[in-house]
């Protein structure tokens, strides 16, 4: 069975010269999928960009070739009034395609089969045949071991510490995955796998200047000793391969001599293969990306070496094992230097823009001069697209270029070249969108699932985790189960060369994870306190947000705001004691105590919470209410946001995932209800300010209209980010559960 | 003192320069050999190996094991499982392995035979210490699980590390078993074979040991082309051991396991039962075979009791008979999972169930000591399984019973099988007929219930495979 998979997909080539003998038959696929594009809902993804793609695909096939058929150009026309069509509803259309994401999973598969046509058609557009394309669903994909790997004729750079013993006890690359006891690794199984044994807190500093405080936790037992723990000034200093110093210097000389206290706190950890959780507080603050674009990087590259080093020193044996040399006593030497499969370092990222950014920053860093396929990829992991000007700054930098979020594709390093869609077999790096790797993962065709290939991750790398997280945090889940696991098949590995630890199935003792998000969320969290058991320790980076930094300081509004505190036994029984309290104390009190009768928002961050509440309101209370969630069609939208601020509607509800992917500003809102607080802190300035706006207006008085904030002590994360890491704790714990801030 | 050794020496191979190499280092061995021990005769040219015996009754070599050079953990393992005093082939085999000749032993089933070649490699073992030290290759996946366990038992105090490779279980999971630096593997030869030639990394350069387990059957037809392969990859230069109850006399077969000078021990005569076992025979109709068998279940209630039957099916309808009928049955075939075939025989040892039908997968090496019956539902098709089903009982001196229920159909086979044995079989007198006719509506019923759950079973099973042929089909066993 793996064989013909094998062959089949190994007869695909990636060459768009050869494209043209069978594109008619093409042709007519396309169409039917543009109408199904149009149609059809899929998941998570804008069809403007899409409509967009297919455009620009078909323009440049005009351009290079004359001779195409008559109904290729009334396509290129069609595709065309399609694109002036939808210029204008870019944003509805994006929130149409949410629908699919949790309501009916059996409808899902079908809106991602769809789009799996629309990614064929993709493909073909760079691929010359058709005939296997439909293994292709994901951009990117590519399972099949590559038919004309090329002779690896490497030799390894010879700039680094040598072989010595020193030498290899000061690189953490060599500590942390080479030297390694396997005895050591045991006992460490047993403490944290087994035992399950308390991590303990290693050290914990603050650094205010930074506006960071930092938390270091080691496993029981012991943990892999740090090499390096100065913190130094350039990037030369640290053990990096020569390469990229070098590539780091050319492309950023600001950064070489002199890096950054905060590069160099993160740095110093990441290097030696320790877990980051990093919260990155503001869509601005990018440079942790060229650090983890670096490391990954360096550990390609040490990977590399390393294995093309002793490769070179087996064969050294066996050359004077022929010769004639030293007979018998002399055993062959063992290596074991790498994993089952190849790929070390997996990147999970929530957009194919986000994506393209990173790849450009590698292939800045990887000091490589030539790429292979990189048209191909910009064709179709690029988009000029910007979101409209009249939208926040950090949307527009969530949403901006091709934010299409289905792809999964393999980079492939080798001496001179980076091959971009690599086979995942022969690849170094993943870059992933959990959605797209889970469906390869867990295709609905159990035949066609693969989860081999991250079977031996190193380094696994989360980021704009928050953006993933409201795409659908399901996929990373998915993703984790997967990462580490025994493969099922041998993918030609030689066993002589594998680790023992990966033998032992313990690698997932040794894998580094790197998380990094704008702010920090239990679903985030969980990932580096519970799915990782890297025993190079943990370090977990928290904002300092004082009452001076907290969100509640910005929003420039002499407003009442009241915290409501109610009690609540436990997290899983929260959303139940935060519905009780909702509907016995503060809806009716409510309904009296609102100045307005009219203009109340009611923000609840939760679906579930959301749909539970409006069932409660539609079938037992006789209030006016509207409601919307990111399930709401376009029309339905408009028109009872205008009911709303007529008052038609009295109460609106609203959920923080619509926001998320509109941003809208409600107009008419005189009483807002946060049912939960907002778990993007952006979002409690943007909701506080539709009053401000509605007071601007002069629809309601300032003294008269109130925010009002439902809260339980298990908020205390999202909280301390709404009014600062003084008062977070007097809100959670004191006797009051009542306060009042303006 | 009744031993004679002999030397044989190849007389024909395939290719020249591999003839010459094995007959050069044969010489060079048979000159150290005459060296070391003056008992053995000079070089003898005839081609067939002089057949020699030792009775169980003669006088042992050793009579303790501490009088061995043995390293001290290995005598603590021995002394833990409870082996005071020698067995006979254990006494002939040992003293010639520690010497480092090649064995062909000989001995009826339920002798001691794993422990006979167990305890010179790891003595080996002890002084060398290196990874995948040797090779045991047995003919069915039971047999396997059971030398290894023989071995880990007296490996334990040594660190021993063994695995069992067989076909049925994932390759991956047993490829990282490999790659953990076994000392010994147990395997069938199909999957050894598909391990040699498929798990990239994993050689067997440094064997120094290859131990054929029932190698009469090993060396049949149908091993043999993956045994031939299996040969070229592993060194000559490696001590090889060939056991089995029953031993083929063709020269070019075992020549294929290229053994250098190898010293012949048997100990009993070429074809013979055990003292302690009781053999009879009793004559049905056909029509009434499943009416005499649940009789003789009837009789023998309480019992642990070994079915033979001839084909799978046959085994699968005669569980399930029986099964129906309140008796606690376990089947026992080709065409059940890996999975159930460890279930079914764990269920039997354990005791949960006392009726075990099998076909000839259960018929060689299985030791299970408690068995007090074995009866032949189908009468074995050659003399040989004859005897080794019949040894699956009467084993490690307790006395045991075989029933062979002989149809009109099966007389000529069944007299063949009495001219091997030598001896004409009491026939056990048939039940009372009246009690033959009130069982046999019963069994009727209950037959036709068990043919249709048969077809079931089959059915489900052909679904399951798809046509596809399965991987482990590489790893073919008695039937």
């Amino acid at each position: 069975m793996a064989k013909q998979v094998k062959r089949k997909s190994g007869s695909r080539t990636h060459h768009a010269s050869e494209s043209d003998t069978k594109k008619p038959k093409l042709k007519q696929g396309r169409k039917q999928l543009r109408t199904v594009t149009r149609t059809a809902r899929r998941p998570d993804r804008d069809a403007e960009n899409d409509e967009e793609t297919g455009y620009n695909d078909e323009r440049e096939k005009l351009d290079q070739s004359e001779d195409e058929s008559d109904e290729e150009k009334e396509g290129n026309a069609d595709a065309n009034d399609d694109l002036q069509e939808d210029k204008g509803k870019a944003y509805d259309a994006l929130l149409t395609l949410l629908k699919s994401d949790h309501k009916e999973p059996k409808k899902q598969k079908n809106k991602a089969s769809s789009y799996e046509n629309t990614e064929e058609a993709d493909a073909n557009d760079e691929n010359d045949d058709d005939i296997d394309i439909e293994d292709d669903e994901i951009a990117g994909v590519n399972v099949a071991l590559d038919k004309d790997e090329e002779i690896e004729d490497e030799s390894a750079d010879e700039d680094d510490i040598e072989d010595t013993v020193k030498g290899l006890e000061q690189d953490p690359f060599e500590v942390h995955f080479n030297l390694i006891e396997d005895s050591y690794i045991d006992t460490e199984e047993k403490l944290v796998i087994k035992e399950r044994e308390k991590w303990s807190i290693e050290s914990k500093n603050s650094y205010p200047e930074l506006g960071y405080s930092t938390l270091m936790q080691v496993p029981p037992g012991s943990s892999i000793p740090i090499t390096s723990h100065t913190k130094k000034l350039s990037i030369d200093k640290y053990p990096l391969k020569k390469r990229v110093q070098d590539a780091w210097g050319k492309h950023f000389p600001s950064d070489f001599e002199e890096l950054s206290e905060l590069d160099r706190t993160l740095l110093e950890p990441m290097l030696n293969y320790v877990d980051i959780n990093f919260p990155y507080k503001s869509f601005q603050n990018t440079s942790y990306r060229k650090l983890y674009a670096l490391h990954a990087l360096n550990h390609i590259y040490k990977t590399r070496d390393r294995i093309i080093k002793n490769s070179g020193k087996l064969h050294v044996f066996k050359e004077t094992m022929k010769n004639g040399g030293p007979k018998f006593e002399s055993q062959e030497p063992e290596f074991r230097d790498q994993g089952f499969t190849r790929p070390k370092v997996l990147i999970l990222l929530p957009t194919r823009n986000a994506c393209y950014e990173l790849v450009e920053l590698i292939i800045k860093l990887s000091g490589l001069e030539q790429q292979e396929n990189k048209k191909k990829f910009n064709k179709q992991f690029f988009a000029k697209e910007v979101p409209p000007e009249n939208k926040p700054s950090d949307f527009r930098d969530s949403f901006k270029g091709n934010n299409n979020d289905f792809f999964c594709i393999g980079l492939k390093f080798t001496r001179k070249t980076l091959k971009l869609y690599s086979s995942f077999y022969s690849s170094d790096i993943i870059i992933a969108s959990p959605i797209g790797l889970s469906m390869i993962l867990e295709n609905p065709d159990k035949k066609k699932r693969q989860y081999d290939f991250i079977s031996s991750i190193e380094v696994l790398i989360v980021d704009r985790a928050n953006q993933i997280e409201m795409q659908n945090w399901e996929n990373v889940s998915t993703v984790m189960k997967y990462v580490n696991k025994i493969p099922k098949d041998f993918h030609d590995a030689d066993f002589s060369r594998i680790r023992m630890w990966s033998i032992n199935d313990q690698s997932k003792l040794l894998r580094q994870t790197l998380i990094f998000s704008e702010f920090l969320t239990p679903n985030i969290n969980n990932l580096i306190t519970s799915k990782s058991f890297n025993l190079a320790g943990k370090m977990k980076f928290k904002p300092l947000i004082n009452s001076s930094t907290c969100i509640m300081n910005s929003i420039g509004l002499k407003l009442k705001q009241i915290f409501q505190r109610f009690e609540s036994p436990s997290p899983l029984q929260d959303p139940e004691s935060r519905f009780k309290f909702f509907i016995n104390s503060v809806l009716p009190s409510l309904i009296k105590s609102s100045s307005y009768s009219n203009g109340i928002l009611i923000f609840i961050p939760s679906y579930y919470d959301y749909l539970r509440v409006k069932h409660y309101m539609k079938t037992s209370t006789k209030l006016n209410v509207g409601s919307l969630d990111e399930y709401s069609s376009q029309s339905k939208t408009t028109r009872v946001r205008q009911q709303f601020q007529s008052g038609k509607i009295d109460i609106l509800l609203y959920t923080e995932r619509l926001h998320y992917f509109r941003r809208f500003e409600i107009s008419g809102v005189k009483t807002l209800l946060m049912y939960g607080l907002p778990s993007i802190p952006v979002f409690y300035k943007e909701l506080v300010r539709f009053i401000g706006k509605s007071v601007f207006k002069e629809q309601c008085d300032l003294d008269l209209a109130f925010v009002k904030i439902l809260f339980s002590k298990w908020d205390a994360v999202t909280l301390e980010r709404v009014v600062g890491n003084e008062r977070a704790p007097a809100l959670c714990n004191s006797v009051n559960e009542l306060f009042e801030f303006r | 003192m009744a031993v004679i050794t002999k030397k044989s020496k190849p007389t024909k191979l395939a290719a020249k320069d591999l003839a010459e190499k094995i007959k050069k280092n044969a010489l060079k061995k048979q000159k150290e050999d005459e060296e070391k021990n003056k008992l053995i005769s000079p070089v003898n040219k005839k081609e067939k190996p002089v057949e020699s015996v030792v009775s169980p009754e003669d006088e042992l070599k050793f009579k303790t094991f501490s009088e061995l050079k043995l390293v001290p953990e290995l005598l603590e393992s021995i002394q833990q499982m409870k082996f005071t005093k020698p067995t006979p082939i254990q006494s002939e085999a040992i003293p010639h392995a520690l010497e480092g000749k090649d064995i062909i032993g000989l001995a009826q089933t339920g002798s001691g035979k794993t422990a006979a070649f167990a305890i010179p490699i790891l003595q080996a073992l002890w002084e060398a210490q290196t990874p995948y030290f040797g090779l045991v290759l047995a003919p069915t996946r039971e047999l396997a699980y059971q030398i290894k366990e023989t071995f880990d038992a007296l490996g334990n105090s040594m660190g021993l590390r063994s695995v069992c490779i067989v076909g049925g279980m994932e390759m991956m999971d047993q490829a990282r078993d490999l790659m953990r630096k076994p000392h010994i593997i147990v395997a069938t030869p199909g999957r050894m074979m598909d391990h040699l030639e498929n798990t990239k990394g994993f050689n067997l350069k440094n064997l120094k040991f290859l131990v054929m387990d029932e190698a009469d059957r090993l060396l049949d037809m149908e091993f043999g082309p993956v045994l031939d392969k299996i040969f070229k990859v592993i060194p000559s230069k490696r001590t090889t051991y060939l056991f089995s109850a029953t031993m083929t006399n063709k020269i070019e077969k075992l020549q294929r396991a290229s053994l250098h000078n190898p010293v012949r021990v048997a100990v009993s005569t070429k074809y013979q039962t055990a003292d302690n076992l009781m053999q009879s025979m009793m004559l049905v109709s056909d029509g009434y075979k499943n009416t005499y068998l649940i009789h003789l279940l009837n009789e023998f209630v309480g019992k642990s009791i070994i079915i033979f039957a001839r084909t799978c099916a046959h085994t699968q309808r005669t569980s399930l008979l029986a099964r129906i009928l309140g008796f606690s049955a376990v089947p026992l075939h080709g065409q059940l999972t890996q999975a159930q075939r460890l279930g079914s025989l764990n269920k039997f040892k354990s005791g949960k169930a006392n009726i075990l039908i099998a076909t000839d997968v259960a018929a060689r090496g299985l030791d299970i000591p408690s068995v007090d019956v074995v009866i032949n539902y189908d009468i074995p098709t050659d003399s040989k399984a004859y005897i080794h089903r019949v040894g699956r009982t009467a084993r490690a001196g307790r006395s045991g019973k075989s029933i062979s229920l002989v149809t009109q159909y099966d007389l000529e086979m069944y007299l063949r099988i009495e001219s091997v044995l030598g001896k004409r079989l009491p026939k056990d007198p048939s039940p009372p007929r009246e009690i033959l006719d009130a069982l046999h509506v019963h069994v009727d019923r209950a037959t036709a219930e068990a043919i249709r759950q048969t077809k079931d079973f089959h059915e489900k099973r052909n679904d399951k495979i798809g046509g596809k042929k399965r991987r482990d089909d590489r790893d073919r066993e008695e039937r």
